[in-house]
């Protein structure tokens, strides 16, 4: 008797574990598991577990820093269904076929998204939907009096011995960007492969460069800027406004960070949302994508990370602080996209930036 | 196959214990053939299988028949020569070694089809446990387990570096082998601007910083390892479970918690600021070649006191006393007696510091700032970063490998030359 009691209490607890988790996805019919793979701190990490409870779908959630990174994994032949690369790597992951297309119809939120954003340049089929983007432009402290509103500030030498003086400047450890910023302020452009004016831009850097406090691209905007490490930075504007979050007291609801789009002009970037051409699970990763791009969802995202996303219904959920991180239309207008470089080009960049390295 | 077969992989005398193992290998490999037949093809189940996308994406291409006759052979054969190996008395071990050899052989060409590493390592380090097993040799058979570990996890992966060295680098980022050329090392030694050769510099700032930390870790390490050596034992073990404890935790943390203390709001700006009163606006620490040098040496000294600490303690007293009453000075004692007879140590423990600290990455970005530009920055920077160029950052690492190849062999030589005087 007892033992028979034990077995049929054995059998309700294994029902009771196993049937919530069961149901939901017969009804929806998704798969059990999806492989996600994000930029780091590019998601309010609590939606996941949102929708593994709404949906019963066990999310694996894993994170690269560089979409060199990405590439490598991917190509390795690792096996993501979600993945979020930038605007130039999708582009050569099309090329590549490592992504699959999405199936809009399977996506309605994709409607929410600004066509603006929808109609980018590495992506003209829609492989991809968009997910956040922004600019490149400079932070300051609002202790700085003037604000700074030109490349100037982190490229000529008086200016950058001021703010040098008044607690440091930090500039972005990456060749597209930082060499980009000071062929943009040299009013070239951003994607230039003639040699003379990445020479000038090499001179122009040489000059500045043993004075920059830190070179960090990486976490300078949750180590540098709330710590007040260095009181001006090259910075993301979604970065700028994770910090300017970061130092939000009751007093002071704008936090410490401010951000302005120099007015030589600056970069812009995306994030895509993409299925891998590899996934076997394409109807559950584009469900999850249409769950990332409710409008609710979507701002939550903003909220926690900083950045701005392509969403337009997500405006009115989002912090109104991040918002006036939002650039103006003719700002927007002055922008230029990183685009891939060709074989000679890309080592005549190679070797510039080893020498701006080795000045510092 | 069977026909020119390696002297050790032949047939020696009789050696029924061998024999035996051998057998027992053979069988267990039809066994799991057995097992691979019913999951397989018969049933169609291919999770938790190590070789399961492989086998499966075999049997798209052949059929699923195919893949059971094949199993079948092969569970045939396995079973039928382990059978034999256990059982009898004749000799089979040619016809084994040629089924250990054909095993090899499959294995490359399993690769080869499915790409599935797993499986692929199963058949040849199975096939090669049989081969060994058959050499009758157990020097061969206790080494085997860590030839084939160094086999697939260094000098295959140094093979693949190579061949990427000597390809090029396409505008979508993938592999080009089809012209093999040495352009990737004629750039690392080629001028650039108005900088020189950039890449050399780079090469050479990293062996400095390393040198510097080397000699910093001897001179601090030496006499904290000759007081330890020299403590009463029941201490001894507490200084030293001291020096490990901070490997306990992690490296990035550890290197993280130096910024706390080394920042401008930090604590050793407050102490000096708030509590003392010696300095009043704080001192830039960070980012300068102190911060670096200091995680360097903090990181890598246990390191250099663990092997000194070792060779100390083994230290004869006796030869010192000796040389105390041929009335040699203590510095002369020191130089002319302790320290070439603790040599061994001081080499050892050089060598773990200053080949690390070439390939450190993490320290020199987290307290250098960004600052440094050492080797590890341009490898990272070629693989996973904007300049991606994995053809070129394979040269740079194949260069630093042999690098460390000559550093290893020149200091191996002092070493045992020390050791014979």
């Amino acid at each position: 008797m007892a033992k028979r009691l034990v077995v049929l209490a054995l059998i309700v607890a294994l029902v009771a574990v196993f049937a919530p988790l069961g149901a939901p996805s017969r009804a929806q019919q998704l798969d059990s598991e999806l492989y996600v793979y994000n930029w780091g701190d590019y998601i309010d990490e609590a939606l996941l577990i949102e929708y593994e409870q709404q949906f019963g779908v066990r999310v694996t959630y894993d994170n690269y820093a560089t979409n060199e990174e990405l590439f490598a994994k991917l190509q390795a032949g690792a096996e993501y269904d979600v993945v979020f690369p930038s605007d130039y790597m999708v582009a050569r992951m099309i090329a590549l076929e490592l992504v699959a297309k999405i199936d809009r119809a399977n996506v309605p939120n994709w409607e929410n998204l600004d066509p603006l954003n929808l109609d980018a340049w590495y992506d003209p089929d829609g492989f991809c939907l968009p997910y956040m983007w922004g600019t490149t432009g400079i932070a300051y402290h609002e202790s700085i009096e003037t604000p700074p509103d030109s490349w100037a500030a982190i490229f000529e030498p008086e200016q950058v011995e001021n703010y040098t003086m008044l607690g440091g400047i930090n500039v972005f450890d990456d060749q597209r960007e930082l060499l980009g910023a000071a062929l943009i302020y040299l009013g070239y452009s951003p994607n230039s492969s003639v040699r003379a004016e990445l020479e000038q831009a090499r001179d122009l850097l040489l000059r500045v460069v043993p004075q920059y406090r830190y070179i960090n691209s990486a976490d300078y905007q949750e180590t540098l800027l709330p710590a007040k490490e260095v009181i001006l930075s090259q910075s993301w504007n979604g970065a700028t406004a994770k910090a300017a979050l970061l130092t939000a007291t009751e007093d002071n609801p704008e936090g410490e960070w401010r951000h302005v789009t120099p007015k030589e002009g600056a970069l812009r970037f995306q994030e895509s949302v993409c299925v891998t051409a590899k996934s076997p699970r394409k109807g559950t990763a584009e469900h999850f994508i249409n769950f990332l791009l409710e409008p609710e969802n979507t701002a939550r995202i903003s909220n926690t990370i900083g950045f701005l996303s392509a969403n337009k219904a997500a405006r009115e959920f989002t912090d109104p602080v991040l918002l006036k991180f939002l650039p103006s239309d003719e700002e927007i207008a002055k922008m230029e996209w990183i685009r891939p470089l060709d074989d000679a080009a890309r080592r005549l960049w190679d070797e510039i930036w080893a020498e701006v390295r080795i000045g510092g | 196959m069977a026909a020119k077969l390696p002297r050790w992989a032949a047939a020696r005398p009789y050696q029924r214990r061998y024999e035996r193992w051998a057998g027992w290998a053979v069988l267990l490999s039809a066994l799991y053939g057995i097992a691979l037949w019913v999951r397989v093809p018969l049933l169609g189940q291919k999770e938790f299988l190590p070789s399961e996308t492989g086998l499966y994406r075999l049997a798209e291409s052949l059929s699923m028949g195919g893949v059971a006759l094949l199993l079948a052979t092969l569970i045939g054969l396995d079973g039928w020569l382990g059978l034999r190996l256990l059982n009898d008395k004749a000799q089979v071990g040619r016809i084994a070694a040629a089924r250990a050899w054909a095993g090899i052989a499959l294995s490359l060409l399993y690769f080869g089809a499915t790409r599935d590493f797993g499986g692929a390592l199963l058949i040849g380090a199975h096939s090669g446990a049989l081969l060994a097993l058959l050499s009758r040799n157990s020097g061969a058979l206790l080494a085997y387990p860590s030839l084939v570990w160094l086999g697939i996890f260094f000098v295959l992966p140094l093979v693949g570096v190579f061949a990427a060295s000597l390809g090029r680098t396409t505008e979508l980022g993938t592999l080009d082998l089809s012209t093999p050329s040495l352009e990737n090392y004629q750039r690392l030694i080629t001028p650039i601007g108005v900088s020189g050769l950039v890449y050399l510099n780079i090469i050479i700032r990293t062996l400095w910083i390393a040198f510097l930390t080397m000699v910093i870790c001897l001179v601090i390490g030496y006499p904290f390892a000759f007081w330890i050596a020299r403590q009463p034992e029941r201490w001894r073990n507490i200084w030293l479970l001291l020096v490990m404890i901070p490997f306990w935790t992690n490296l990035l943390i550890r290197t993280y918690a130096w910024i706390i203390i080394l920042r401008r709001d930090g604590v050793l700006n407050s102490v000096l600021m708030d509590v003392l009163g010696v300095i009043n606006r704080p001192l830039d620490l960070l980012n300068t070649p102190g911060a670096l040098l200091l995680g360097l040496v903090y990181g890598y000294l246990p390191f250099m006191v663990l092997p000194l600490y070792q060779s100390i303690e083994r230290l004869d007293k006796r030869m010192v006393e000796a040389a105390n009453d041929l009335y040699a000075d203590p510095v002369r004692a020191f130089w002319r007696v302790v320290f070439p007879l603790t040599l061994p140590g001081v080499v050892a423990g050089c060598i773990l510091v200053f080949i690390p600290t070439v390939g450190s990455y993490v320290i020199s970005n987290v307290l250098g700032g960004g600052k440094f530009f050492l080797i590890g920055n341009l490898l990272e920077q070629q693989f996973i970063g904007a300049s991606g160029d994995k053809a070129f950052g394979a040269a740079f690492g194949m260069v630093l490998t042999v690098l460390m190849l000559i550093a290893t062999l020149v200091y191996f030589r002092l070493g045992r030359k020390a050791a014979l005087t």
